[in-house]
């Protein structure tokens, strides 16, 4: 178990607590200037930081309060970087024969630097140099390198935004079967949400160099903690609203003229007339093409205008205005297949059909 | 051609260049990876002989070797003769003047080493020793051998610090370029044509060998 804390007011200001446990992937995820590569460097030992604890288990890499600092060419880490920092004057095997510890003989560490590069399908590699391997096979002897060490954590930063999208789906592939082999606490930064969706375990959003929430990928995304971290993931349709308990509970959505009201859950948590901000998530939405038959209750129906539809490849958009309030827009995404299927057209009346159990609200920050 | 003269200038080079080779590493790596307040003034300072007018260094120089000076003083009482006028003073002169030639491509070299590549050698759990060794200078030998390069050359053709420091004393002080001087007095103009051919031409291998360093100074694949 890798557990961090930090906290520093500047140059770069840290208020960061995480914790990631042994076969565990923590994507930490942020804008630019977020703090995530300084997180990451701290816990290399690559960045001091002014308040800080780095334990993995037992052992403490640093300790601000009690003195300990082990030094970053002590800490057993493996540290995949951005552009890979592949020593250019070297071939992939010395490349990786380097940070195996000195302890080995040279015999045996040649050959572990071997098996390594085997395991990441770079035989025949061995002897090139940097700059005569593809992008995807410098990331394998860059993650070959990290692994020679035998950390106790490993460290992604931005990994995979160097290769085309192709190589980037294979070395998923590969980092997918790795953590197989591979009782590690791995960190990941990445910019990418589809990356940490597909990869992490958990997610931790940073802003400004401060944790806003740590949780699941279906958590962090479909109940986001505040409207900041909604943006940050990257939710579309965050609705202004206001929280009524009198006479009954729903969110009014838009401002006081509005008249939606939408059926909601009362958590107990927020009063009467709160300003809030809301999201749905997408698997609680159903767009009807006609009136449905039959209507559910307990689920919200609100007749819309089809005002766009944005075909992406097999995906598509369609944006749907809520007849009564047209400032409110609603955004649903579909396949292409299913929307020529039902045979959408801009301008068209439609249903919308949202499950309370999928609205999200959020109080607005003072 | 006076090969006497020939003969101590490439001593002169030969050990102009083993000196400044550790101390140029040592300053260039500090100057390129530091980021200390008075870093500026240290490369003003080392830089001074590349713009001083050489009997200006000279003069200096003379006078700090001389026996009035503190150390042209210890110095005599040391050996029993001056600093001035002597091979040894010569060398130390030569090192001075040369500083800037040894430093400049060492510095650059180094500068060009990415950042990232430092940080990649100590989670690779090298020491800096190590990292000095099996990282930095591999990556930084071209622009060190440039600097060697250039030292050796423009110790070879320097004339007016060597003049004021030196003098022209045969098999002492008198080098290649105050020996073509003393030809062209001397009306030989013959020899002094065969002395300057050599310095022409020791001059444009050095230009060739500086370039073709400077075209190939990074590796390809330089990761970033």
């Amino acid at each position: 178990m890798l557990e961090v804390r930090l906290r520093q007011p500047g140059p770069i200001p840290l208020d960061v607590a995480l914790r990631c446990a042994d076969n565990e992937l923590l994507a930490l995820v942020g804008p630019s200037g977020s703090g995530k590569t300084s997180v990451l460097r701290a816990i290399a030992g690559l960045l001091d930081v002014g308040e800080a604890r780095i334990a993995v288990d037992d052992t403490v890499w640093m300790d601000t309060a009690a003195g300990v600092r082990i030094p970053a060419e002590l800490r057993p880490v493996g540290m995949v970087f951005q552009h890979y920092a592949l020593f250019p004057h070297l071939s992939a095997l010395e490349n990786v024969r380097l940070a195996i510890p000195r302890t080995r003989d040279r015999a045996t560490a040649t050959e572990t630097a071997h098996a390594l590069l085997n395991d990441m399908q770079l035989d025949g590699l061995a002897d090139r140099r940097p700059d005569e391997l593809s992008g995807g096979q410098r990331q394998r002897v860059a993650l070959a390198r990290a692994l020679a060490r035998d950390p106790r954590v490993l460290l992604l930063d931005e990994a995979f935004s160097a290769v085309d999208q192709p190589t980037r789906h294979v070395l998923y592939e590969e980092l997918i079967k790795l953590r197989q082999r591979l009782a590690l606490p791995i960190v990941m930064v990445t910019h990418d949400l589809r990356e940490a969706r597909l990869l992490a375990d958990r997610m931790c959003i940073l802003d400004g160099g401060c944790t806003l929430q740590d949780g699941t990928p279906e958590q962090v995304l479909s109940r986001p903690r505040n409207a900041r971290v909604a943006a940050l993931v990257g939710l579309r349709d965050i609705q202004p609203g206001v929280f009524l308990k009198d006479p009954a509970v729903r969110l009014r959505w838009g401002d006081a003229d509005s008249d939606v009201q939408l059926h909601v859950l009362d958590k107990g948590r927020l009063e009467h007339g709160t300003p809030v901000r809301w999201v749905v998530s997408g698997e609680h939405v159903q767009l009807h093409p006609t009136a449905p038959s039959t209507l559910n209750p307990a689920h919200n129906h609100l007749q819309c205008e089809l005002a766009r539809l944005s075909r992406l490849g097999d995906m598509t958009t369609v944006q749907c205005r809520v007849a009564t309030s047209p400032a409110s827009l609603v955004h649903v995404e579909m396949t292409t297949r299913e929307m020529l299927r039902m045979g959408l057209e801009v301008g068209q009346p439609v249903w919308l059909e949202l499950d309370p159990q999928g609205i999200h609200i959020m109080p607005v920050r003072a | 051609m006076d090969w006497q003269a020939l003969e101590l200038s490439l001593w002169l080079a030969v050990a102009t260049a083993a000196i400044l080779l550790p101390a140029g590493v040592v300053a260039g790596r500090w100057l390129a990876t530091s980021a200390h307040p008075l870093k500026p003034l240290a490369e003003a300072a080392l830089a001074l002989p590349l713009i001083l007018p050489p009997t200006v260094l000279g003069f200096y120089l003379l006078v700090a070797m001389g026996g009035a000076s503190l150390p042209g003083s210890w110095y005599r009482d040391l050996t029993g003769h001056t600093l001035a006028f002597s091979f040894e003073g010569l060398l130390v002169a030569s090192v001075i003047f040369n500083i800037p030639f040894a430093l400049m491509p060492m510095q650059r070299a180094f500068e060009a080493i990415p950042r990232e590549l430092f940080d990649a050698a100590r989670t690779c759990g090298l020491s800096r020793w190590r990292t000095l060794w099996l990282v930095e200078l591999p990556l930084a030998w071209r622009g060190i051998l440039s600097g060697m390069i250039m030292t050796a050359a423009h110790t070879l053709g320097e004339f007016g610090v060597v003049l004021m420091v030196g003098g022209s004393i045969p098999g002492e002080t008198r080098t290649i370029a105050i020996s073509i001087y003393d030809r062209v007095q001397a009306f030989d103009l013959q020899s002094a044509g065969v002395m300057s051919a050599t310095l022409l031409g020791a001059s444009l291998l050095t230009l060739v060998a500086t370039s073709w360093l400077s075209r190939t100074r990074q590796p390809a694949g330089w990761s970033r």
